[in-house]
């Protein structure tokens, strides 16, 4: 019912941005806390100190074609740091995990996007920054996650009850798959 | 929004981007009175392209038959029920309704059918059905409304002038080149939105659930930039097909195969042209056929071609076109026929191949008495 996500990010970058202001959900008060936050805790006790802040989220405006709304509108998010770390907590309604696959099945993602350098002291478009002013997103999606935890998904895994007899590019040579070299890439074919 | 020319439709049209003709626009023409379905050219393009993971239910060439097949499932009736009506001047010479991009919802490119998975798990299963020969185990469970009838319709990519696919891709991965006007779709910068596999009414576009980005039919690039046909033209074994470079109408030119089928003859017709992206894949019409369903697939001016289809026997030329195709695997950029023989150049104007019109027939005796022997027909 619920997805949770923690990213913790070194503070090598500047955390000026997000400051305090009046309305919740057009920015987040980072806690500061003593505790060593560089490691993905979901149930560590300093986020007890965080403000939970409601973000509302837009379907995207740039591009055809634009969906009419979003999925999920509305994230809650909870950031600290401790000076040299800084980690935030999201979590928002979905009623099922997503981790892609097939035609049609889209990953349950996520992504955080931070100015690298201000443009004239403000921090530069929000739309993946402006000439001059780029910015930093990290990126995270289920589906990467699931090529992390269990080894890369295949097309076993996929569609287990198909059935493929061989590929006849990939076939392998007294038990191994063997790989071109350089040089041998370099060969180009004319008939 | 640009107001671009569509010579298929006889009138401009709305498109995502402005009109920007290539040099030379890769075009194939099939034959469909000659179409056995043997499949030849499917696999032809499987075993050089869709062999490897994540292309296993490919076909970027696929052949179906028609009315009640179709790779993926019901691609086309899906479409044309979503453009309203498509009429045409009583001369088939301008298209009156909307194409996909007019019919758009205004948050979208292309007024479209989103395919699931599935629909691409069932090539040719029970299509033959409809030829009333089957006794048990149909799959299509129906009255026929008409008399028994079917075609076979192999199709590619038909590497249109105003591809769907690449005015729908957000990240503009999907490019039409400028040298032969082939639409390929560029795999470091594709991310697997599938926004193309959605929008192209073709469905041409498929997507690779194990590189996770899309693909499609490359148009035999790296042959035809060597000056070869296509490997499902080449590998025709019904030589059914010729692949060329078309030129639009104002530009055509007599002694180009393909303008010569398509802009002189006139045999040779674009098939769903009402869906407004000027397909380079072009038919000559299966003229058994029922013509209702004809003129749905080909507009109006089938039945036209189809006339000049059998008006053929008193056309030396276009006969001798006919027999060039699939007598060479090189590109013929013009040809010619002289003396009842058809000849294939390229465009120095080097002869490539030179083929009789007529097969010469040659009666020998069934004793050969040099050798002795009698001969037999086993090769």
């Amino acid at each position: 019912m619920f997805s949770k996500k923690i990213i913790s990010i070194s503070s090598a970058l500047a955390i000026t941005l997000f400051s305090t202001v009046a309305s919740a959900n057009d920015s987040i008060l980072v806690n500061s806390v003593k505790d060593d936050v560089s490691k993905a805790n979901i149930n560590a006790s300093f986020w007890n100190k965080a403000k939970d802040f409601t973000v509302s989220l837009m379907a995207q405006p740039m591009t055809l074609p634009k969906p009419e709304k979003t999925e999920t509108s509305l994230v809650k998010v909870k950031a600290v740091h401790n000076g040299k770390w800084i980690s935030f907590k999201l979590n928002w309604k979905d009623a099922e995990k997503s981790e892609a696959g097939p035609l049609g099945k889209f990953s349950d993602g996520i992504a955080i996007e931070f100015p690298v350098k201000l443009a004239n002291g403000e921090p530069p478009s929000a739309f993946m920054g402006q000439t001059g002013s780029p910015v930093h997103i990290y990126h995270w999606k289920a589906a990467f996650q699931l090529d992390k935890d269990k080894g890369f998904h295949n097309m076993k895994d996929i569609y287990p009850n198909a059935s493929i007899d061989m590929y006849p590019l990939e076939p392998k040579i007294d038990g191994n798959y063997p790989k071109a070299t350089e040089e041998q890439k370099k060969c180009f074919f004319s008939w | 929004m640009a107001r671009v020319k569509n010579w298929h439709l006889g009138r401009d049209m709305d498109y995502k981007y402005d009109e920007h003709r290539p040099k030379k626009q890769w075009a194939i023409v099939f034959d469909l009175n000659k179409c056995i379905a043997c499949q030849t050219c499917s696999l032809a393009c499987k075993t050089t392209w869709t062999s490897g993971k994540g292309q296993e239910y490919m076909f970027w060439n696929n052949v179906e038959t028609k009315p009640y097949g179709s790779y993926p499932l019901a691609w086309d009736v899906n479409v044309l029920e979503k453009l309203g009506h498509q009429d045409w001047e009583e001369n088939g010479k301008k298209y009156l309704g909307k194409t996909i991009f007019e019919s758009a919802n205004p948050n979208e490119v292309a007024v479209h059918f989103k395919p699931e998975d599935e629909d691409w798990m069932y090539p040719n299963v029970g299509e033959d059905d409809c030829t009333g020969n089957i006794q048990g185990g149909r799959h299509i469970d129906i009255e026929l409304k008409h008399d028994e009838w079917f075609f076979y319709l192999p199709r590619t990519c038909a590497h249109c002038t105003y591809p769907a696919c690449l005015a729908s891709c957000p990240r503009k991965a999907i490019y039409k080149r400028q040298e032969d006007g082939i639409v390929l779709i560029d795999q470091s910068r594709c991310k697997g939105y599938g926004e193309c596999v959605r929008a192209c009414p073709y469905k041409k576009s498929m997507y690779n659930p194990y590189t996770r980005v899309s693909e499609k039919c490359v148009g035999c690039y790296p042959a035809v930039e060597e000056g070869k046909q296509p490997m499902c033209v080449q590998n025709c074994i019904g030589k059914i097909r010729i692949m060329g470079f078309i030129n639009p109408p104002w530009k055509a030119s007599e002694d180009n195969p393909v303008d010569y089928l398509v802009h002189k003859k006139e045999i040779a017709l674009p098939y769903y042209p009402q869906l407004g992206l000027e397909p380079n894949i072009y038919y000559i019409p299966p003229i058994h056929a029922d013509k209702e369903y004809l003129r749905q697939m080909f507009g109006p001016k089938v039945d036209e071609a189809i006339e000049n289809y059998k008006n053929l026997k008193n056309d030396p030329v276009a006969q001798g076109l006919l027999v060039l195709m699939g007598s060479t695997d090189n590109i013929m950029r013009k040809f010619s026929v002289k003396d009842g023989i058809a000849y294939g150049y390229d465009e120095k104007g080097t002869e490539l191949v030179s083929v009789p019109v007529t097969e010469p027939v040659i009666v020998r005796d069934s004793w050969d008495n040099n050798l002795g022997s009698i001969r037999s027909n086993t090769p």
